[in-house]
């Protein structure tokens, strides 16, 4: 795909850049009801009715992703990949829904001190005051955060630690429970940098436990799906205990007891070993222990697969790539680094050389110490920003203890939530659209994130809280965080010695959101093969019979912090499909033994903790293994409150080999709001899956006889279609997000779905193939197919929806009476009909975030995906204008701009040169249900996999 | 049975199952259409400082 | 006997119910049905300010209930027109005595049916615009949906059917103004009857006109549920998309109809006190008509189930499958069971000629109709091509409580009918008693 890679900004144009901040600066508009009130003076560059974009960075976690933000009439209604960032121009899933949080009606509008409503003077005031106080008497103030990811926080807090000795400081993400990720990497190479992985590099890829493909992780998603397809085919293995889409999408997929995988991962090496590369020195005898044959035996596999597996790692070399999952124990992650540095991936596949600045996060000891010391009273405050104990920390009486112990507690948010029920002064956040700050994602570039409108409420940033309190505390700091920002800049980013002026710098850096710039040389870091011995003999043995539980963020809302946002709530799990809560997964051989089918309510005890939630059977689950989503069970938020069950109080329980896992039938079962109940294709064709190998003979299309005895329909200009690729889709649903965000698609709540009426005008399907016990997975994005011959079309009887002379199916709103006849009639189901007024009901602030090219859709009315034919009209617009012919790629309906993997294409049919039309010519191409004759314009190019064996097992 | 006794049981069972109706309606009205009192945000303008990209240059 | 069949006897039997205060048991039947239509449209009244929403209908079953009632109502409406215009034709003198009721359950039947396309649409207030009237955005419909040819077909056969049944009635509506007491129910009458004063030049009018509108309805018949098969027919559902619904729906709508036949009459014959005018000879031909029904019905099942076969087609032949088995195979079992084995019973003439038995029969049927087009529809739809999308149907009590409310509209209207209008062509009965002579005018 052709990605732009922007002009150098002209001069011209960066003046015009220049004028209009300035411009944008001076006016300004205010939102009436009802009433269209002109500007008297309107900004320079300010063009009602044209979009505005803002490249910005969304941090989640440890990651962060560069973003481009549409903006319409002054508010954010759209969030996009940025393209000018290196590998992968694409926004991650909860990037793309976090619009629909900034336009959240449970935001905080406005400070609150000791819970009634304040002002910032007097909230800023008490806070220094007490820190002042903290000072003075010499006791330490807690600071716990998430993770900083940003060298200017870094900077701010390193200051705030100067003029405040006592603050003690610890990043804590609830979710990777613990960080032994950097535990293990400090003990093997002396630094905890967490090295990029390259996927696009990568030939053979081995994931343990490791979900490299889910919405999360654009870049992984872009890295992989560059190596799926005709010419070029990347092997993947997985070992997991849980299904993830990583699996799903591997050519081997293995169920893998978490807790065996370092033995895997050593074992390997001694393969490796015995393969003509050689152990580093002295692991011979540390692991010995560790043989293929016995672990297959063991996990019931067949030991032929793990050969094949050493054998392929041997020939892959290093274009190999071995990664363990982040809540796997130090072990797994030091047999990884072993398996890397003796395959040389080190440096290729995987670069360290590009690793951001490590930043270990706090662990769950060091967070126990913590709390029990603010139980003791050895705090004088305590101040939470971006973390939230109430909700997260395991072990809620030690939280009640601490939080008891703390005599001033401070939260700062966007939301009165767990934590800050409890709290003294709580300090409304802004959103990361309203922000202003950098990141440093890897060594060699930096994103900036700055706001893409003014902050909605009285809000302020947090950096802004705590610079508040370092010139309260005596710091001599610039006004805002803005300007610290900038004044770090100046001083180290900015090329010592540039001509360039500092402003100029900056709005050129802001402009593209991305500053590449030369790592600093280290030498390349060395495995001590001592730690890695030590490590080795840690790893756990085979448990006794009884289950382990694996927990990790879930697909949608994550680790909960965006549990309040309905666009991920009701998005679906992509594996189990399931929406608004969350359920245990098992496997199917211990379901039947226990007597658990899906819904069925189940107590999960691990030691002394227990709760009640749904069970899920899930085809492929490793036997022994369950596996459930945090983010769930949270007390507060008008959409997150009680949904889904809370499993925080298991986080770190369940990652002990020592403690029993027990899950019991209760008897009683509750309604899952599954969004897909079916899961076997039942013999139709509709996913084609190939084998690599064969691929060249072309997938077995069926020819079918489509004659018709009526004229075909002329298409003089263009003739709109799509193409699919199946091998290149990883089923990550950032395309369902997307279109949801475009096109005003609305949430329907959980007791919808359970009717079955949700509203995505895309869906991802999902089936299972073969053995239930170690299934074939299937993916397919599935949307208006814009039939040429569309059975919705003739039976209609009000006319409202019919086809152009560009090969869409228009559907009229407004014509449109709601006999649904029409969805009746369409063989793929994807017509939506508003069986309740969503859109009246929808919150007046979620409003702002609707798209107004898109016609929202009363009561009564069908809707459906439109190919974004206003996007469409919009490039035809802007090439009239341009007085230029429309290009191949001028087009990207929302669901292809959103795609990681680049899975999707849009395109003119009648250009023969276009991509949609090359891909539709493609050996592997097809259309689902071709033979009903309706003609879709979408085709499917099959899916494409690559084991070992060529697939003679299909 | 006389015909007034009848018309009165009538209006009776008819007015009964006409409340019904009314406070199901109302009932479930609001909390089907989940509405409840929201403020909007007072302020909705462009960002001060930052630099948007150019319309013409890239639609993303 | 004779006494009884006396003409100016039939006048003072038929006639004098409308003059008549109802005995209590028609008040009691009356404050049911009354409730239970108050119901139903308090309901409607509900759906229409909430939304569809209410109902069961999800996606992949875009229709049920709605469409179910309305086929089903619909179809009962086809033994009175049967009864009425092609007997007539066919000159089977035993139709007489029936002939009216049917015909005005016809008429209630189709007014009952219109209900639901009317209220089953998302948008009810923009209905109006399946009609073909010219606007001045020079929009027409969409004539090739078979939404719009119910249109056509449901309005003419409502339209045939009024004429038809309301011609029928002038001459009765005369003689009850011959007898009227009071000068406002005489003033009443003298309008609805549109002055009729039995004329021979008015005898032959009202024939040649009551002939030509039985040639118009006896095609309705055939046509009406023809076209309304035809939204199933002309789709590609599986399990619809099948040359065989036409004959199918309009044989069972026949069937169904005359078990409705059986139904109201065996209770008005009854409660009416006249046995003797609808007779059990009556009674015995209705059922017959549906054991042949019956049959045919059965027929059509094994013709879905060999189509099915033949075919090689997957897809209908996983619909089929779930006709019989799956979540909803017990309907199709109660479809069959009642529609096909049930009236088996009607072979041996004790049954057809037992009050009890009959009933029995006739309520089976009528339930049995109403499960086969929850099968058709339903079923069809909850399983179709892509196994993703399937996803099970559960109706709402508000699904429910417009079904009865159906049932009370249908017999409030047929209650009041009873009161208000003679049940019986008291015309038509009389040109068949025996040495009776009407002044200058034969027919039936």
């Amino acid at each position: 795909m052709a990605e732009p890679t922007g002009p150098e900004l002209s001069r011209r144009e960066f003046l015009g850049v220049l004028g209009a901040s300035a411009g944008l600066a001076a006016g300004c508009s205010r939102p009436d009801r009802g009433e269209l009130v002109p500007f008297t003076r309107r900004p320079d560059g300010a063009r009602p009715g044209t979009a505005d974009f803002y490249a910005s960075a969304c941090q989640e976690g440890r990651n962060v992703c560069g973003v481009l933000v549409r903006t319409r009439e002054g508010r954010p209604i759209h969030v996009q990949g940025n393209d000018r960032q290196p590998f992968g121009a694409k926004a991650s899933l909860r990037a793309i829904a976090g619009l629909m949080d900034l336009y959240d009606p449970d935001r905080l509008p406005q400070p609150f001190t000791g819970g009634m409503a304040s002002s910032w003077p007097a909230a800023e005031e008490s806070l220094v005051s007490v820190l002042l106080e903290a000072r003075a008497g010499g006791k330490p103030v807690l600071l716990l955060t998430g993770a900083l990811l940003s060298p200017t926080r870094r900077a701010l807090l390193k200051d705030l630690q100067k003029a405040l000795p006592g603050l003690v400081h610890a990043a804590w993400e609830p979710a990777l429970g613990g960080d032994p990720e950097s535990a293990a990497l400090l003990a093997c190479f002396g630094d905890a940098r967490r090295p990029r992985l390259r996927l696009d590099r990568a030939k053979l890829i081995l994931a343990l436990d490791a979900d490299l493909l889910s919405g999360a992780r654009p870049e992984e998603i872009a890295g992989f799906a560059a190596n799926r397809g005709e010419r070029a085919m990347n092997r993947l293995y997985a070992f997991e205990g849980g299904m993830s889409l990583t699996g799903a999408n591997a050519d081997h997929r293995v169920p893998w007891r978490p807790s065996r995988a370092a033995a895997l991962g050593f074992a390997l090496a001694r393969a490796l070993g015995r393969r003509g590369i050689p152990l580093p020195a002295g692991l011979e005898t540390a692991l010995a222990g560790f043989e293929l044959g016995a672990l297959a035996r063991e996990q019931g596999v067949d030991p032929a697969l793990l050969e094949s597996l050493a054998d392929d790692l041997r020939q892959a070399g290093s274009s190999a790539l071995v990664a363990a999952g982040p809540g796997l124990p130090p072990q797994a992650h030091a047999a990884v680094f072993l398996l890397n540095a003796m395959l040389g991936a080190q440096g290729h596949t995987v670069d360290a050389a590009a690793a951001a600045p490590a930043e270990p996060l706090a662990g769950r000891e060091e967070l126990d110490r913590l709390l029990r010391d603010a139980a003791r009273g050895k705090f004088a405050a305590a101040l939470f920003w971006q973390a939230n104990p109430a909700y997260a920390f395991p072990d809620a009486a030690l939280w009640k203890a601490a939080a008891a112990g703390l005599p001033y507690k401070v939260r700062i948010g966007m939301h009165a939530d767990e934590t800050a029920r409890d709290c003294h002064l709580v300090l409304p956040e802004h959103h990361w659209l309203e922000s202003f700050n950098d990141f440093e994602p890897a060594a060699d570039f930096l994103l900036l994130q700055q706001p893409a409108v003014s902050p909605l409420y009285d809000t302020r940033q947090g950096e802004d809280v705590l610079l508040a309190a370092l010139r309260g505390l005596g710091g001599a700091d610039p006004a805002d965080y803005r300007h610290y920002l900038m004044e770090r800049w100046r001083r180290e980013v900015q090329p010592a010695g540039s001509l360039v002026p500092f402003e100029r710098f900056w709005s050129a850096a802001l402009h593209e959101g991305v500053l590449r710039r030369e790592p600093v040389a280290r030498p390349p870091r060395r495995l001590d093969p001592a730690a890695v011995a030590r490590l080795a003999g840690q790893a756990a043995p085979l448990r006794a019979p009884g289950f382990e539980l694996a927990l990790g963020p879930a697909d949608g809302v994550g680790d909960g912090r965006q549990a309040n946002n309905g666009w991920l709530q009701e998005l679906p799990d992509p594996i189990t499909k399931l929406s608004w809560g969350n359920a245990v997964s098992v496997s199917p051989t211990d379901a039947s033994r226990l007597g658990l089918v899906d819904g069925d309510l189940a107590r999960l005890t691990v030691g002394k903790t227990a709760a009640v939630l749904p069970v899920v059977v899930q085809p492929g689950q490793a036997v022994g293994v369950l596996s459930a989503a945090l983010g769930y069970g949270r007390a507060v938020g008008t959409v997150a409150g009680g949904v889904g069950t809370d499993l925080y109080p298991f986080a770190d329980a369940a990652a002990d080999a020592g403690t029993a896992v027990k899950l019991e039938k209760t008897g009683r079962r509750e309604a899952l709001a599954f969004v897909q109940r079916h899961h076997k294709m039942e013999g139709r064709d509709i996913v084609r899956s190939l084998p690599w190998a064969a691929h060249g003979a072309g997938s077995e299309s069926k020819q079918h006889d489509l004659s018709t005895l009526y004229p075909p329909q002329e298409f003089p200009k263009h003739k709109w279609a799509m193409a699919v690729d199946l091998s290149r889709c990883v089923g990550c649903q950032s395309c369902v997000l997307a279109c949801q965000s475009e096109n005003n698609v609305p949430t329907v709540g959980a007791a919808r779905v359970l009717r079955g009426r949700e509203m995505h005008w895309l869906r991802v399907d999902r089936y299972y193939e073969g053995d239930e016990r170690s299934p074939r997975v299937l993916l397919q994005p599935m949307f208006c197919q814009q039939c040429d011959h569309a059975p919705c079309e003739t039976v209609c009887p009000v006319a409202a929806t019919n086809h152009s002379d560009e090969g869409l199916n228009q559907m009229a709103y407004n014509r449109c009476v709601g006999t649904r006849y029409c969805a009746n009639n369409c063989p793929y189901k994807v017509r939506r009909f508003n069986f309740f007024e969503f859109t009246a009901a929808t919150p007046e602030s979620r409003r702002l975030a609707f798209n107004p090219e898109v016609t929202v859709r009363p009561r009564g009315v069908m809707e459906k995906c439109t190919f974004c034919v206003q996007r469409i009209q919009e490039a035809k617009s802007a090439a009239k204008a341009a007085g230029r012919e429309l290009r191949d790629g001028d087009i990207e309906p929302a669901c292809a701009a959103a795609c990681p993997a680049g899975a999707i294409v849009f395109g003119d049919r009648r250009d023969p040169e276009s991509r949609v039309s090359r891909l539709a010519r493609s050996a592997r191409g097809y259309r689902v249900l071709e033979e009903l004759g309706v003609r879709p314009a979408v085709t499917y190019l099959a899916d494409l996999r690559n084991p070992a064996d060529g697939g003679k097992d299909g | 049975m006389s015909r007034r006794g009848f018309l009165k049981g009538l209006a009776c069972l008819w007015g009964g199952l006409g409340a019904a109706a009314a406070g199901v309606w109302g009932g479930l009205r609001d909390a089907a259409l989940g509405r409840r009192p929201v403020e909007p945000p007072r302020r909705l303008e462009p960002p001060q400082h930052s630099v948007k990209r150019g319309w013409e240059e890239d639609r993303g | 006997m004779a006494e009884a069949l006396s003409a100016a006897a039939l006048d003072e039997r038929v006639l004098s119910f409308p003059e008549r205060r109802p005995p209590a048991a028609w008040f009691a039947a009356f404050a049911f049905t009354s409730s239970a239509m108050l119901l139903g449209f308090a309901l409607i009244g509900y759906t229409v300010y909430m939304g569809i929403g209410v109902w069961g209908n999800n996606r992949p079953v875009g229709w049920a209930f709605d469409i179910i009632n309305f086929v089903f109502w619909i179809g009962i409406g086809h033994a009175g027109t049967l009864i009425s215009a092609i007997l007539l034709l066919m000159r089977a003198p035993w139709r007489n005595a029936i002939a009216r009721f049917s015909e005005a359950m016809t008429l209630f039947a189709v007014m009952t049916a219109g209900i639901f396309p009317a209220i089953h649409v998302g948008r009810p207030w923009l209905e109006f615009w399946l009609a073909p009237y010219p606007n001045q955005r020079g929009l027409w419909p969409n004539f090739r949906s078979p939404l719009m040819w119910d249109v056509f077909a449901v309005s003419t056969y409502f339209a045939v059917s009024v004429l038809f049944w309301y011609i029928g009635l002038l001459p009765d509506l005369a003689s009850m103004r011959g007898r009227a007491q009071t000068p406002l129910r005489r003033m009443a009458l003298t309008v609805l009857s549109l002055g009729w004063r039995g004329t021979p030049q008015q005898w032959r009018h009202y024939e040649k006109a009551y002939i030509l509108l039985a040639g118009l309805a006896t095609g309705l018949v055939l046509s009406v549920h023809s076209v309304v098969s035809f939204d199933f027919a002309t789709s590609l559902v599986p399990g619809w998309h099948m040359t065989l619904f036409p004959p199918y729906f309009v044989v069972g709508a026949i069937f169904a109809g005359f078990a409705m036949v059986v139904l109201v009459l065996s209770a008005a014959r009854r409660l009416m006190g006249l046995e003797d005018l609808i007779t059990m000879r009556h009674l015995e031909l209705a059922n017959k008509v549906i054991l042949g029904c019956s049959c045919l019905m059965g027929y059509s099942y094994a013709c879905e189930a060999f189509t099915a076969w033949y075919s090689m087609n997957p897809y209908i032949q996983h619909t089929f499958m779930q006709y019989v088995s799956g979540t909803y195979g017990w309907a199709g079992w109660i479809a069959i069971t009642c529609n096909v084995l049930v009236p088996q019973l009607f072979w041996w003439r004790r049954m057809r000629t037992s009050q009890t038995a009959m009933i029995v029969v006739a309520l089976a049927v009528t339930a049995g109709m109403w499960f086969e087009r929850f099968v058709i529809i339903v079923i069809s739809l909850y399983h179709d091509f892509l196994p993703s999308s399937w996803h099970v149907y559960q109706p709402t009590l508000v699904d429910f409580g417009i079904l009865l409310g159906s049932f009370g509209f249908f017999f409030t209207l047929v209650l009041l009918f009873t009161r208000l209008l003679p049940v019986i062509a008291t015309t038509e009965v009389k040109a068949t008693l025996p040495g009776a002579q009407h002044e200058g005018g034969h027919h039936g």
